[in-house]
């Protein structure tokens, strides 16, 4: 029986990695679409504003295989170099690392109550307090 | 100290945004690294830069490469954000007290233009706003031969910061101006006053291209050299001498130009990494002149990436001692000590090293350099090591916080 349930896990877990990323916006952030590039641009830190001139803040899951998924194919880069990239940034003053919230709830939420802020969760927890703009 | 504490507070209350504090407006952060140093001789000492006066001999040095930072940000809303950061590092008096790298109030006008204003790392070179963080780097320490042209990393003033597309790239441009103090060993105040330069980026994909130049005006003191020159100076009153006053006032660094020009690229496509840096120290005193320049190769293999560098610095010195007429043992003895200070020493480093991500924030660095220095001309380690080769060994630990 716990054996069964361990394969279970491990099969949802396996699951969960094929699982799309959402890249979610607040639904009132009047912003429709955003262009891969443009994601990448916000999350490494490189641009911090939507096209429209809204200052925008980007939030990251916690360390784990969701936020590694996004690294590899939202900014072609590894967990480690995004790390390494935004150090640089981070103490040179030129932009301050994404706030680590938490889990794809934790981002959800945060983002469904800030209106300039981007994230990225399970495309499976995605709902109407929030509003998805792009998919990986 | 006291004077950025005030203007924090003082901003703080001029921009009621700061009353709100709403969680996520302020972060604090930090970087440091333990590193540990040892050469293959107790004749000379290896320094990290021209500011540390005792370095590491043949025996483990924890004190050269560690470091510890801690950085405040805070944004007060989306136009104005303050960052403070405090760093210890092995300073003249071979201590580790704490200094402010930063202390600066940055506006934000629109999505092209910002301006700051305090204390904030001078843009020199490459990565001269990151040059103290080692996890940001390859290395166990950017370049000795390049980077120790310009001891300072941090200047009070102003800048603005532009940046916009141009063709498929990104552009920024950055002008400054102020004043960078600095305190060099073993008893040398320099300050660069009317700091005035221009930094420029293009970045285009993997690429990144930079160019600088800097012009200010360098007033050093030094009770030492001060009386050296002092001395120059009155056996410029002896009849027939004047020569010996004319070079005083040559290698002296009262109100002298001071320039300092480099041009650098960078390659990063997360499997490869270049960079290359080439630049010109420019100082009219007996601080002499300086060409330096490095280049930088690494391929990742997963969190383990080995890295090969090899770097160069030609010192010029000044020749105005050089003809002095010295008619007496006393003055000939004088004029080899003037002699003896007059220029930056030539040397060349060639180094290999591995760096390994280890953990999400940490990275371990070994690294092996050989350094080749010219007879005589050594000036960026300390005691002579007489034209000999130095191995230095470094081991270093890297984290971010």
């Amino acid at each position: 029986m716990k054996l069964r349930h361990c394969a279970l896990l491990a099969l949802l877990a396996g699951a969960a990695q094929a699982t799309e990323i959402a890249v979610i916006v607040h639904p009132q952030a009047g912003v429709e679409t955003l262009s891969a590039d443009e994601i990448a641009q916000l999350f490494l830190g490189k641009s911090n504003s939507f096209a429209n001139g809204q200052v925008v803040i980007p939030v990251e899951q916690s360390a784990g295989p969701l936020r590694d998924e996004f690294s590899t194919r939202a900014l072609n880069k590894s967990a480690t170099a995004v790390r390494a990239f935004r150090a640089k940034l981070q103490f040179t003053g030129k932009a301050v690392a994404p706030k680590e919230i938490g889990s794809s709830a934790d981002v959800k939420k945060f983002v469904a109550s800030n209106p300039n802020s981007i994230g990225y969760i399970d495309k499976a927890a995605v709902d109407g307090s929030v509003k998805a703009i792009a998919h990986y | 100290m006291t004077r950025w504490k005030t203007m924090a507070i003082v901003a703080a209350a001029v921009f009621p945004g700061a009353a709100r504090a709403d969680v996520g407006d302020l972060t604090m952060s930090g970087f440091g690294t333990l590193g540990a140093v040892r050469i293959n001789t107790d004749s000379a000492q290896f320094v990290r830069d021209l500011r540390q006066n005792s370095g590491a001999g043949k025996t483990l040095d924890f004190s050269v490469d560690s470091r510890l930072a801690l950085q405040l940000d805070y944004r007060f809303d989306d136009a104005f954000s303050l960052t403070i950061q405090a760093l210890a590092q092995k300073n003249r008096d071979g201590n580790f007290k704490p200094e402010l790298e930063w202390a600066n109030i940055k506006y934000r006008l629109d999505q092209a233009w910002s301006f700051r204003a305090g204390r904030m790392g001078t843009p020199l070179f490459l990565i001269s706003d990151s040059r103290n963080v080692g996890y940001a780097s390859p290395w166990v320490r950017p370049p000795v031969d390049v980077y120790s042209q310009a001891a300072s990393s941090y200047f009070d003033g102003i800048d603005a910061n532009w940046s916009g597309k141009l063709g498929g790239g990104t552009a920024r441009l950055q002008p400054y101006f102020g004043l960078a103090p600095s305190r060099l060993r073993p008893d040398f105040d320099v300050k660069l006053r009317k700091m005035a330069g221009l930094n420029s980026t293009y970045e285009y994909g993997a690429w990144l291209f930079r160019a600088g130049y800097m012009y200010s005006r360098l007033d050093g003191e030094s009770p030492s050299l001060d009386s050296l020159f002092e001395a120059m100076r009155d056996v410029g009153r002896i009849p027939g001498l004047a020569q010996w006053r004319d070079a005083a006032a040559a290698l002296e660094t009262r109100a002298k130009k001071t320039s300092f020009a480099g041009v650098g690229l960078a390659f990063d496509d997360d499997t490869w990494l270049v960079q290359a840096e080439y630049t010109q120290r420019r100082v009219e005193s007996f601080i002499g002149d300086t060409d330096g320049w490095y280049a930088t190769l690494g391929y990742r293999l997963g969190t383990v990436m080995p890295y090969l560098t090899h770097a160069a610095v030609q010192g010029h010195r000044n020749t105005a001692a050089d003809s002095l007429l010295a008619p007496s043992p006393e003055l000939a003895g004088l004029k080899s000590i003037v002699r003896g200070v007059s220029g930056a020493g030539t040397q060349k480093t060639t180094g290999v090293g591995v760096r390994w991500d280890v953990y999400r924030n940490i990275a371990l660095k070994a690294q092996f350099d050989r350094i080749r220095t010219e007879r005589g001309r050594d000036s960026w380690m300390l005691k002579p090591a007489d034209g000999k080769s130095v191995n230095v060994y470094s081991l270093a630990a890297d984290f971010v916080f």
